[in-house]
């Protein structure tokens, strides 16, 4: 074999190996795609999301004291009704009878104390005069003790006999009471949200939730508010007077306006929930176009501090390591140092959906890489850029 | 090159050794397959082909960043809904670089293997229908040595996994040689697809195959390129046309 062949064969190989370099210095490397911007004021709202559903503050479930036929309903589902309003009858017709017995027993009674009572005066002047002919020797021990006997027994009588006449008002009472409860009112001004019994159903006054223990349900409209469950790592960050989004599930694109109201003291594991959680009534300010319905599931996303303008990037454009072993976790941004990337660790602070506070002071005039995602997850430090200056990262105030 | 022209008188080649005689396949080509039509082997360039070609893209795979890898091919698929990308995003996660490495070695070899007896049986087929009497092995041969500027195609490789340390490079830009890579960049993503994959080496081999069939059958220059060029001419006449169309 011939050194020239073999020379050749060389060169054809040193040519091949040295062709990707000489392309690299002919035509450069393909510097990555990349979008850079500028640090920017941004007003950040942090916020915790928590889910719940709509509910009335003021709500009544109404149910019989006594056990009966239902005679009228007044009202139907949907009504608006007045406090004091008579929604329902239950039928009376036994305690109009009862009535009718209790107060002729009163009557009866007041009849026989009247009696009594003329007839202790008659006994009692008979006791004088007998009195005064038995102080003159004019009638015997026997007959003055017998009428003064009958006067004592006659006001015994009318000692029973007016105990008698309380038992039966008493009783009167008590049918009236009765009586009373066979008509149901609103105790408050409010809608009927629920009506659960019809006219010839059965009344019962019963505790457990059987049919006809219940009613109807009357809530005030005005009272509607929104109830969450915030997960007890958040409830920290949870204040009276904050402001929340509310969207109801019914409504995806119609967010309404609310504000917190009340935050339980104490925290439940409620059903279908593992941790713990605490209840938190958010007041609705403004429904917008949203027709509320108690019930009703909905999200609310409650903003944990006022809106304040800090320095903010684009939440994307903030990379995070972790290194469990050392225990050790960093943020990161890449920035453009003349197309080249340059990984910078940096310091973080409050974030919401779109932006992340930076606290490292960064230069204003520095580019900070910010997309696209594809490209940020696999930047190297030194990688070469072919950066786009995005426009709307400008400062919206100074 | 003497050794490239023609002649109908071939002397009795001499034995080679398989190294001189894959240095004489890359330099003088004439003499080479003179030799290989009397005695055709092939396990040699078969074996240095198929090793180079498997070492480099199992050396490929090791060094790969796998997550910019499936971006990377995602982001190819501009055609493909969200849906369907994740779908496949989803099958690609599902396997491992370890995996994906031996899918594609296995592959990579019987498409290796497939080629070849595609090429071996065409020119066997044709030198048929001309009525020469030259055996399959002896076509199968020809087309092994003939492939063995592929070597080069596995050097230009590892040399551009080696410049690129992280490991974010695509098969397609590990191919040094091709059209594309040597500056023949067009406007058109499809047409630089096709030039992608049109390369040196592969040229070369159809040079080799020419002067091999023009020799072994004593045809003349323009029906040899013909009958080599065609297949080839054909695929690619096929794609450019969708391509532009």
């Amino acid at each position: 074999m011939s050194i020239k062949k073999i020379l050749l064969v060389l060169v054809i190989v040193a040519t091949v190996i040295a062709l990707p370099l000489i392309n690299r210095s002919v035509f450069g490397v393909d510097g990555k795609e990349v979008e850079v911007a500028t640090i920017a004021q941004r007003v950040i709202s942090p916020s915790i999301l928590a889910s719940g559903f709509l509910a009335h503050e003021e709500e009544v479930l109404l149910s019989s004291e006594i056990i009966g036929k239902v005679a009228a309903l007044y009202v139907e589902e949907g009504d608006r009704v007045k406090k004091d309003q008579l929604v329902l009858q239950v039928d009376d017709k036994n305690l109009l009878a009862g009535l009718e017995q209790s107060e002729a027993a009163v009557r009866l009674n007041t009849i026989d104390i009247e009696r009594q009572e003329v007839r202790i005066d008659n006994m009692r002047r008979q006791y004088e005069r007998t009195k005064s002919l038995y102080e003159r020797d004019m009638v015997g021990d026997e007959e003055f003790e017998t009428i003064a006997n009958q006067l004592a027994l006659a006001e015994i009588d009318l000692k029973s006999s007016r105990e008698r006449l309380l038992q039966a008002k008493a009783q009167l009472e008590q049918v009236l009471d009765q009586l009373s409860k066979t008509q149901i009112v609103s105790p408050l001004d409010g809608v009927i949200t629920s009506l659960d019994i019809k006219v010839g159903e059965t009344a019962i006054a019963s505790s457990t939730n059987i049919p006809g223990s219940s009613l109807m349900t009357i809530a005030n409209p005005e009272s509607i508010y929104v109830e969450v469950l915030v997960d007890e790592a958040d409830v920290a960050n949870v204040a009276l007077g904050q402001r929340a989004e509310i969207v109801a599930i019914a409504y995806p694109d119609q967010p309404m306006e609310g504000v917190v109201r009340y935050i339980a003291n104490t925290a439940k594991v409620e059903q279908g929930r593992q941790g713990l959680t605490f209840t938190v009534k958010i007041d609705i300010t403004d429904p917008g176009g949203v027709v509320l319905r108690p019930g009703m599931s909905s999200r609310a996303e409650i903003f944990t501090r006022q809106d304040q303008e800090v320095a903010a990037v684009p939440i994307q454009a903030i990379l995070f390591e972790e290194d469990r072993s050392e225990l050790r976790s960093e943020y990161f941004i890449f920035i453009n140092d003349g197309g080249v990337a340059r990984k910078t660790r940096v310091e973080v602070g409050l974030s919401d959906d779109e932006y992340q506070e930076l606290t490292t002071t960064i230069d204003r005039d520095v580019e900070i890489v910010v997309g696209p995602n594809r490209e940020l997850r696999h930047l190297l430090d030194g990688d070469r850029l072919d950066a786009t200056r995005l426009e709307y990262s400008a400062p919206t105030s100074e | 090159m003497s050794e490239t022209e023609v002649s109908g008188k071939s002397p009795v080649p001499a034995e080679q050794s398989p190294v001189s005689l894959a240095i004489n396949v890359l330099t003088a080509p004439s003499a080479a397959f003179s030799v290989i039509k009397e005695k055709p082997t092939s396990l040699f360039p078969l074996a240095v082909v198929i090793l180079s070609t498997l070492l480099v893209t199992g050396w490929y795979f090791t060094v790969l960043d796998f997550d910019w890898y499936i971006d990377d091919t995602l982001s190819q698929l501009s055609d493909r809904s969200e849906a369907e990308l994740e779908e496949i995003r989803e099958g690609m996660e599902f396997l491992s670089p370890n995996n994906m490495r031996w899918i594609t070695l296995v592959t990579s070899g019987l498409s290796l293997m497939m080629i070849y007896l595609i090429q071996a049986s065409y020119l066997s087929l044709t030198a048929a229908l001309r009525g020469d009497e030259i055996r399959f092995k002896q076509w199968w041969a020809l087309v092994a040595w003939s492939n063995l500027p592929a070597v080069l195609l596995a050097l230009s490789m590892a040399v551009n996994i080696l410049l690129n340390p992280s490991g974010q490079i695509s098969i397609v830009d590990l191919n040094g040689l091709s059209l594309l890579a040597l500056g023949m960049e067009t406007a058109d993503p499809s047409i630089n697809r096709i030039l992608a994959t049109v390369n040196l080496p592969t040229i070369w081999t159809l040079v080799l195959l020419v002067i091999g069939y023009r020799l072994w059958l004593q045809a003349g220059l323009a029906r040899s390129v013909s009958i080599i060029f065609t297949p080839y001419l054909l695929i690619y006449g096929v794609w450019t046309f969708f391509a532009v169309s």
